[in-house]
């Protein structure tokens, strides 16, 4: 990856130069020098506008982050729906994280779920499920309150 | 000739009472001796407070693998024909039916304590809650029959559901049911 560095001192010595050789140096906003393998290249001004700075953003798109996340949706019933306002939400965590994980995550978010974390289950895809199953992309994790069917 | 062994489960969206006669005409078999129900009603008070209507919501598609789960485990331990399970979801006012469970077997014996087994193991692990409604407030209340197997649920080893249960054992002819030891059964799963 190519640095581009403003060399705001040079700037004046070139434009005071592209003027008096009759370069179109200014037009393109400041000279720039960049460091190609540490050593330090000026850039012909005529290249300047042909150069596509590449940064963080190739293509608009953000870099790739090196751990892989899983999405999975949350349900809530019955009082934690109460607690949090919300019957569902989607939950983003990082690949191997465990129900545990997204119980801590949930709390985090919602200090109030701590009042009934005690007394909770979990159900992984309709199926109930201890916390230390591990989620995975497209999981439905429902918290489940104390139950009163019948 | 016969009629066919079967099982339905139903939860009826809001406001829709429970028939029972569908349900029993459902479990009913030419070969059926028996058929044992269990109706769930809305009491009119509760630790001396006057309650104005039951509110029920559910986590409907697991309460109804659940439910059906709960059927299978009962045609484990008794000789039933068929099973039909209906619970209601929303207000359901003091008097009126919210669960039914009917079920039918050749003899009273399998019939009745298949049916005790499925509204007992319904209360311990079935996601469906209900909201007591007073005059002056409201709260989700909790069956006593979960608390007390909340700890075991999730940690089955193998892919049937670990129920404990006693099985009575059956007199004449149509075979006899044999008592699960819970210990030995928690063991293998381990």
């Amino acid at each position: 990856m190519m640095e581009l560095v403003v060399d705001s001192k040079a700037r004046e010595k070139d434009l005071l130069e592209g003027e008096r050789k009759g370069q179109m140096g200014v037009q393109v906003g400041y000279p720039l020098s960049f460091l190609l393998n540490g050593d330090a290249k000026s850039i012909p001004h005529s290249v300047m506008d042909t150069i596509k700075i590449k940064t963080e953003n190739i293509n608009g798109k953000p870099l790739e982050s090196e751990c892989s996340c899983v999405k999975i949706k949350i349900l809530f019933f019955a009082r934690a729906r109460d607690l949090t306002g919300l019957r569902e939400m989607p939950l983003e965590l990082s690949s191997g994280s465990t129900t545990r994980d997204c119980l801590n995550k949930l709390v985090a978010k919602f200090p109030c779920l701590e009042e009934i974390r005690g007394c909770i289950v979990l159900a992984l895809n309709e199926e109930y499920t201890t916390e230390d199953s591990v989620v995975k992309e497209k999981d439905e994790l429902a918290i489940i309150p104390p139950i009163s069917g019948g | 000739m016969a009629g066919q062994e079967k099982t339905l489960v139903e939860i009826l969206e809001e406001n829709n009472p429970i028939d029972l006669s569908k349900y029993i005409n459902y479990v009913s078999a030419p070969q059926a001796g028996a058929i044992a129900t269990f109706s769930g009603t809305t009491r009119d008070t509760f630790e001396g407070k006057i309650v104005v209507e039951l509110r029920y919501e559910a986590y409907v598609p697991m309460a109804v693998r659940q439910i059906k789960s709960i059927c299978s485990s009962a045609r484990l331990s008794w000789n039933v024909h068929s099973i039909a399970v209906a619970h209601r979801l929303g207000p359901v006012p003091v008097g009126e039916t919210s669960v039914f469970i009917a079920v039918s077997a050749v003899h009273r014996a399998d019939a009745l304590d298949a049916c005790k087994f499925v509204i007992d193991e319904l209360k311990a692990s079935v996601p469906i809650w209900k909201k007591e409604v007073y005059s002056n407030g409201e709260v989700w209340k909790e069956n006593s029959e979960f608390m007390e197997r909340k700890q075991e649920l999730g940690k089955t080893g193998c892919c049937s559901k670990k129920v404990e249960f006693e099985a009575h054992v059956t007199k004449g002819c149509c075979g006899s049911k044999v008592k699960v030891n819970d210990e030995a059964a928690k063991d293998e799963h381990q």
